[in-house]
């Protein structure tokens, strides 16, 4: 009944070239689905996690560390000596610990977006608990590599080397700060979520997609940190 | 993994264990980035590894937690392309203008 009507040309005994042709999703989305019918394809079209502006300011946002990055490889091609003593003054092992934070940080985000999409709201707030544990732990650390370095009597000024292990490390730093608030507003939106569905009460129509842009979010965070940790830490 | 559509219907839930897999090998990755760095390789062998690492880390991270394998192929190019792109930019200013 419903491709004669549809198409025309099934009428002539072409339904199963259709059938066929749907199948192998040449079609594309605009066709109506039969409703009865199970989809005709499992391969989904490309989606895109959260806003699409959240990705336009991501890729804003790697541009700029890039652009940071690469200005440090070449300082440092001017001062290979300095930079590569100066860099075994810094404490590897904290740089180390920070990155194993991020990435648990990122994969408790993941696993918090999956929750939420089962609608299990309460194990997705532990899971972005557990981010938020490991945001402020990468934060507790870096301080304490800056208390370690001001102490000794090391600023911004000090050499072409500080000078990028700082301001590069301080403005990823401020991202993460940035991040771990982003971490908490989602906590908070997802317990009240899981209030939500406790009382029997509609979930909120946006809050799946506020969570997958501020994982995004999190997640370009640690990809950062992924070139910078080898870059300034053990590059030499 | 496509076939699992979430309750929406918007994006194919991620993979539970993939996910876990892909954490356990970005721990394991920086756990050596970091013996790499104590043991005090340098030079052109140091560049290139170290920066093969963080490209394979970045896939993980990308593809995987910010689930782009699902994604349009420009943001996939454009955010997972953006570690190959600083590997081959860094790579090339330490092997040809510093070490």
């Amino acid at each position: 009944m419903f491709q004669g009507r549809r198409h025309p040309i099934a009428a002539m005994g072409c339904l199963p070239l259709l059938a066929w042709v749907k199948a192998a999703g040449w079609v594309g989305r605009h066709t109506p689905a039969m409703p009865s019918r199970p989809p005709p394809s499992p391969v989904l079209p490309p989606v895109l996690p959260g806003d699409l502006a959240v990705w336009v300011f991501i890729a804003a946002e790697l541009l700029v560390f890039g652009v940071f990055f690469a200005a440090y490889g070449v300082t440092r091609s001017h001062h290979v000596a300095l930079f590569n003593a100066q860099q075994a003054e810094l404490n590897t092992l904290a740089g180390a610990v920070n990155t194993l934070l991020l990435l648990s940080g990122s994969y408790g985000v993941a696993q918090a977006v999956g929750a939420a999409r089962r609608e299990a709201y309460g194990v997705a707030a532990r899971w972005l608990l557990a981010g938020l544990g490991t945001g402020i732990g990468f934060l507790v650390i870096k301080g304490g590599e800056y208390a370690d370095k001001l102490a000794a009597g090391i600023t911004l000024s000090t050499s072409p080397f500080y000078m990028f292990y700082l301001s590069l490390t301080f403005f990823h730093f401020l991202h993460v700060l940035a991040g771990v608030i982003v971490l908490a507003l989602l906590f908070v939106q997802m317990r009240g979520q899981q209030g939500r569905q406790a009382r029997g009460e509609r979930p909120g129509a946006t809050h799946l997609n506020t969570l997958e842009s501020g994982a995004a979010y999190w997640h370009m965070v640690d990809l950062v940190w992924i070139v910078l940790f080898p870059l300034v830490y053990v590059l030499h | 993994m496509c076939s699992t559509k979430s309750p929406s219907g918007r994006a194919p839930r991620p993979a539970k264990g993939r996910l876990t897999w892909t954490w356990c090998l970005l721990l394991l990755a920086t756990l050596l980035t970091w013996q790499l760095g104590e043991s005090g390789l340098a030079g052109r062998p140091a560049v290139l590894v170290l920066l093969g690492i963080a490209v394979a880390k970045g896939w993980g991270i990308t593809e995987q937690f910010m689930e782009l394998r699902h994604g349009p192929l420009l943001w996939r190019l454009l955010i997972g392309g953006w570690v190959v792109v600083m590997a081959l930019l860094l790579g090339s200013i330490f092997l040809f203008l510093s070490v």
